[in-house]
């Protein structure tokens, strides 16, 4: 009898794991599946608007804009972020540690706050119009996270084949020619990291006025938003993105898994010789520049006294909302995505339905994300979301779901075939895997990914800016509206206050990227059951 | 047991931080009436005055702003969006023609007012649905070092000059003012004839910016000759010290008139808190908002009848407006975005 019972709960313990990561991921999955259906039936119902949009004249134009942005955009991050990931990762170059450290806070900022920084030294009208300032601009951003994932890949690389490679050839030839290819992988996942950031975003196209996709499909939507336009604008861009990701996806299915990847092997370390003082210099003043330069940037408009105690007070609302949001959207979408991620990584329909769903999330444009939010939503049975802050929650679930499903895999996949065969002898259904042996092996990287999460729900704009409700009010929301106006003293707060608030999340995530990541043991598991 | 603690964490997590509202700036401590107002106003400008109104009535207000680059259009589309059950109950729309053209779409609901005489008769809604208060006007601001005394532009079809190739601007004509602008010419000067003078500023190069504070900003800075900008942002680079004078183009009188146009302040239908809306309209309306509005850094036209305060920019009486029938510009407004995202903007 005890033991029916027990299959029982196993059962029930199992459906309803599996049910929950079905329900979530099918909510978040509503999105995408509903832009599409939503851009056809409008377009339908609406030729006019329909003709307008699907227009390969204006598809290549807008085409060519954002390919352009892009194209600068990756220039610029893997010119700055290869050397100073070759020099930080694997030389003896002095104050690596800090470099690496600032990268993670580099990481962690925001893109409206490297907006402040770099208009609080170059006013807005000067750069209007400019693809190259654009470009340059998201490369910036995006430069320390490649730069952190060039790094990592570089301490992973195959330590036995430089070794035989030394044999013949100078450090410096078999750093470039044996230790970079190594991690060409890694350069093309950057590359699509920028792609994707410019494709779906349009914090800075908006502010320096280049029309790319993300920004025509604002436009086009803020323009009349019962039209098909905006959502039909998007679709050769969600088309492209989920393509490009869905390749990468495929190529890169195996990375993490436990055959793959080498655990506490130390890398070599090339010496810089004669040349590390010069470059150990050359690279302190690069780090006191992108230290010094944005902070006296934003301290020249400050004004000190009272009026910055009274702002501090007023940017309190708006950083106290967007803490309290981010937080609990990165808590909503991490646990469910160690399920999925886990789901994810096993053979059949299912995880590929997980991937496909996850590729979909990350490639759906920004704005998109906002208006199918709002279409579906915006109905009385829906009214509670919809006239609430949990639309927002809502809306960085979407966005950001997909990312931390396809960064828990890795972690999940070290866990070796043995140990799961192991736990299923032992009778672990769904459930008690996800218990006894995903918890355990991802558990950790959950943490650093709820702190990435927490970080980018802090930075998001794009879909915030069209569902946010009537006096909710985001520091985000917020430094877009008043970037507009240039940077003034309530703006240079507002980003001082934002800078702030993710050193303490850019801290956790270098503490935790600097201890290895065990691989799961038989040992865990049994301590888990 | 551990499953439980974390779903009762996420429930208390989602709980505290997904109430239906969060405290906004302007609400009194504790519960009480509140108005839902959407104002294309910018926040700097409208926020003391919303507070204010909190702090004298208790009710609060929960305000949604609107960002520079999609400035009025946006909140309008909102309102739109939202009409089959609005959330909104007051606009105050910081021009006229797209509050115009919700009263023209049945997104209105009359005022109410007990008595309007104090607002002229041509700057409020003959059936009651509107009502302007504290005007703007259109302006070129020309940077004094760069452009002589007897060279100055008087009208903005200077901006299709020759000798100002590149070196003139104006803000993205899609939205806000300059939206409103465009739709005010092809009302005024007929479809053609407004069409062909913004393919003539665009073949002279001018400069697009994502709003008018740039183009201020740009022309003080004298990276522009001269710019279309409104009266507020004029003003604060004069204010600020820069070499810069504002010109009411068209003032001439053959020409055809500056454009001065009021904020308006609308009562959505179906509203949620009608009442409470009411209070902060005839609030709005009032001639000491019309003098902060004034005496403020956005310098406003008062039009109250018996205002006291006058604006640092001038008087209505002092300007030669441009004369055309609001409806004829809400009427237009559409026509006139066409044109410009396809042809005057197009990528």
């Amino acid at each position: 009898m005890s033991g029916r019972h027990g299959a029982t709960r196993v059962r029930l313990a199992d459906a309803l794991v599996v049910g929950s990561h079905a329900l979530v991921l099918l909510t978040a999955a509503a999105v995408p599946v509903g832009a599409v259906v939503l851009a056809v039936l409008k377009g339908v119902r609406d030729p006019e608007a329909a003709s307008l949009a699907v227009n390969w004249a204006r598809w290549g134009a807008l085409l060519k804009q954002t390919g352009a942005v892009a194209a600068v955009a990756v220039l610029v991050t893997l010119t700055l972020a290869t050397p100073l990931a070759l020099l930080a990762a694997r030389t003896d170059l002095p104050g690596r540690r800090l470099l690496l450290g600032l990268a993670v806070l580099g990481a962690s900022t925001p893109v409206y706050i490297w907006a402040v920084f770099v208009f609080a030294l170059v006013p807005l009208w000067a750069v209007n119009g400019s693809v190259w300032v654009c470009g340059a601009l998201y490369g910036l951003t995006a430069t320390p996270l490649v730069l952190l994932l060039l790094a990592r890949a570089l301490r992973d690389t195959d330590r036995a084949l430089e070794d035989t490679a030394l044999l013949d050839a100078t450090p410096r030839t078999v750093l470039l020619r044996v230790s970079l290819p190594m991690v060409r992988r890694t350069l093309l996942a950057g590359t699509l990291l920028v792609l994707l950031l410019v494709a779906t975003d349009f914090t800075l196209s908006d502010l320096v006025v280049v029309r790319t996709f993300a920004e025509e499909v604002y436009l086009a939507y803020q323009l009349d938003p019962r039209r098909a336009g905006p959502l039909l604008t998007a679709l050769p861009v969600l088309a492209a993105c989920a393509g490009l990701l869905a390749l990468a996806e495929r190529r890169w299915r195996d990375y993490g898994s436990h055959e793959a990847t080498r655990f506490g092997e130390a890398p070599r370390v090339f010496r810089l010789g004669r040349a590390r003082q010069a470059v150990g210099a050359a690279c302190g003043l690069l780090m006191l520049g992108a230290l010094a330069v944005p902070v006296a940037g934003l301290v020249r408009h400050l004004e000190i006294g009272p009026r910055l105690i009274r702002s501090l007070g007023e940017v309190w609302p708006n950083a106290r909302s967007s803490l309290v949001l981010g937080a609990i959207a990165a808590t909503l979408l991490s646990l469910p995505a160690l399920g999925l991620a886990w789901q994810a990584t096993r053979c059949g329909w299912a995880p590929r339905a997980i991937r496909t769903a996850c590729v979909l999330l990350l490639a759906l444009p920004a704005p998109v994300t906002g208006i199918t939010l709002i279409e579906l939503l915006n109905r009385d049975a829906f009214a509670a979301v919809y006239d609430s802050s949990a639309i927002v929650v809502l809306a960085y679930v979407v966005r950001f779901l997909g990312l931390a499903v396809l960064l828990l895999m890795p972690a999940l996949r070290r866990v070796p075939d043995d140990l799961l065969a192991q736990a299923r002898l032992d009778g672990c259904g769904a459930a008690g895997l996800w218990r006894h042996v995903a918890w355990p092996a991802g558990a950790r990287t959950l943490g650093l990914v709820w702190v990435i999460q927490f970080v980018l729900c802090l930075a998001e704009v794009a879909a915030s800016k069209l569902v946010v409700p009537p006096a909710v009010p985001l520091l985000s929301v917020r430094a877009f509206t008043l970037l507009h106006f240039g940077v003034y003293h309530d703006l240079a707060v507002l980003a001082l206050v934002g800078a702030g608030l993710v050193v303490p999340p850019g801290l956790i995530l270098l503490s935790g990227a600097r201890r290895p990541v065990p691989a799961p043991s038989a040992e865990s598991v049994q301590q888990g059951t | 047991m551990w499953t439980v603690r974390i779903g009762a964490g996420v429930l208390l997590l989602c709980l505290a931080g997904c109430e239906r509202e969060s405290p906004p700036p302007t609400q009194a401590a504790g519960p009480g009436p509140e108005v839902v107002a959407y104002t294309s106003l910018d926040q700097q400008f409208a926020e003391p005055i919303l507070r204010e109104f909190t702090r004298r009535t208790g009710i609060a207000v929960r305000p949604a702003y609107d960002t520079e680059s999609t400035k009025t259009v946006g909140l309008a589309n909102r309102i739109r969006a939202e009409a089959a059950r609005p959330r909104c109950d007051v606009f105050w729309n910081n021009e006229v023609v797209n509050t115009v053209r919700l009263k023209e779409e049945g997104l209105l609901q009359p005022l109410g007012l007990a008595d309007a005489s104090h607002i002229p008769a041509a700057l409020r809604d003959p059936d009651g649905y509107w009502c302007g208060f504290a005007a703007r006007a259109r302006v070129l601001l020309v940077n004094t070092d760069l452009v002589p005394a007897d060279q100055r532009p008087t009208s903005i079809r200077a901006l299709a000059d020759p000798r100002w190739r590149g070196r003139v601007g104006m803000a993205k004509p899609l939205f806000g003012s300059t939206a409103t602008h465009v739709a005010f010419l092809f009302a005024k000067l007929g479809d053609a004839e407004a069409a062909a003078l913004l393919k003539a500023i665009r073949a002279n190069e001018v400069q697009v910016l994502s709003g008018n504070k740039g183009v201020a900003e740009a022309v003080a800075a004298g990276r522009l000759a001269f710019g279309l900008t409104d009266t507020d942002d004029a003003v604060a680079e004069l204010d600020a010290g820069r070499p810069v004078a504002i010109i009411f183009p068209d003032s001439e009188p053959d020409g055809m008139g500056t454009l001065v146009f009021p904020n308006t302040v609308a009562l959505i239908k179906g509203a949620p808190h009608a009442e409470a809306g009411r209070r902060l309209i005839e609030y709005l309306l009032s001639p000491e908002v019309e003098a902060e509005l004034a005496r403020g850094p956005s310098a406003q036209i008062p039009l109250h009848v018996n205002a006291s305060a006058t604006s640092r920019v001038g008087r209505l009486a002092d300007l030669r407006p441009m004369v055309v029938d609001f409806g004829a510009a809400a009427e237009a407004f559409q026509r006139a975005a066409r044109f410009v995202e396809q042809e005057f903007l197009a990528p």
